[in-house]
């Protein structure tokens, strides 16, 4: 005998389409957030890497004493909610460890990065 | 119930109305999927050759001996300024060595909205004599120098914001960086 299809298997086909298509949605509104996410890091990677070369080419003696202390940097604007601070802590004798740490708001919450470099009191740019 | 019988207005016009759904609702997700897509496309694009053009002053800034105020290339004499810095480089073989009194010369310039590098090297030096266009949609380009003298400068500031349209939207990529020389005598 002839017939067409139940209601069950019509909702049933209904429902897979509905759920392919929530699916791409779904990738597709991650997209944007993914590349932002990218860039943002890059930026503050950026940040950190300027400010160790400002402390390195400042040199050994110039390195703040009073830590941890927060800094400034014009591309900070450009990240929500962000903040950054560098840290000095004796290593040996002559030598410092610098942390520089760079934190914003990413889209699961706070995201921080953190640079370290060694700053010693014979050695430094020219 | 044997009768074979159509469907009704009322049925058809249900069918009809989902389909009329359905198709909207497949369109607006290939336009917006298109749309962010394109976006995205630009976006990153642009902020990779920000990227690109950044690295590219860092590679010519790190081993030069000094800023020069002015020098003049083959296509014409460069000035060091907020939009141009001339470098001087010690020349250096295909080992990296470097070639005692030879020097190499680069300048980063700007024309309109285009950055450029021109490079000369002495025919020993393992660097190509060439110009390149490192990026095509520069909006802004700030060169600072820690020294007024810019012969004895030891970093540079370097700050460079582009631009990029799409769909008549602007996206665009801000970087800076300050930059030591490393080789200053």
């Amino acid at each position: 005998m002839s017939r067409g299809f139940s209601l069950i298997e019509a909702t049933a086909a209904v429902a897979v389409i509905s759920i392919v298509m929530l699916g791409t949605s779904l990738l597709l509104s991650r997209l944007p957030i993914t590349g932002r996410e990218a860039r943002d890091q890059d930026v503050a990677l950026r940040v950190a890497r300027t400010r160790l070369e400002l402390l390195q080419g400042g040199g050994y003696a110039a390195l703040p004493t009073t830590t941890p202390m927060a800094f400034n940097d014009s591309l900070l604007t450009t990240l929500a909610s962000s903040s950054a601070s560098l840290t000095v802590a004796d290593y040996a004798s002559t030598t410092k460890r610098v942390d520089v740490n760079v934190s914003w708001l990413g889209s699961k919450g706070m995201r921080t990065i953190t640079l370290t470099s060694l700053i010693s009191q014979s050695a430094g740019l020219p | 119930m044997n009768r074979t019988r159509g469907f009704t207005l009322l049925e058809t016009g249900i069918v009809l109305g989902i389909t009329v759904f359905a198709m909207a609702a497949l369109t607006n997700l290939y336009v917006t999927f298109t749309r962010v897509y394109g976006y995205e496309q630009v976006y990153t694009g642009m902020a990779g050759s920000a990227n690109e053009s950044m690295a590219a002053i860092e590679a010519a800034v790190l081993p030069a001996d000094g800023v020069l105020v002015s020098h003049a290339f083959s296509t014409g004499t460069f000035t060091t300024g907020t939009s141009t810095l001339v470098l001087e480089l010690p020349s250096i073989d295909a080992s990296g060595v470097t070639l005692f009194g030879l020097k190499d010369y680069i300048a980063i310039y700007a024309t309109s909205t285009y950055l450029m590098r021109r490079v000369e090297a002495n025919v020993q030096s393992v660097r190509v004599t060439g110009t390149k266009q490192l990026a095509g949609s520069l909006a802004s380009l700030s060169l600072t120098y820690d020294n007024a003298d810019v012969t004895l400068a030891k970093s540079i500031t370097a700050s460079l914001r582009m631009n990029a349209q799409y769909n008549g939207q602007t996206a665009s990529s801000t970087l800076s960086q300050v930059l030591y020389l490393r080789n200053t005598p």
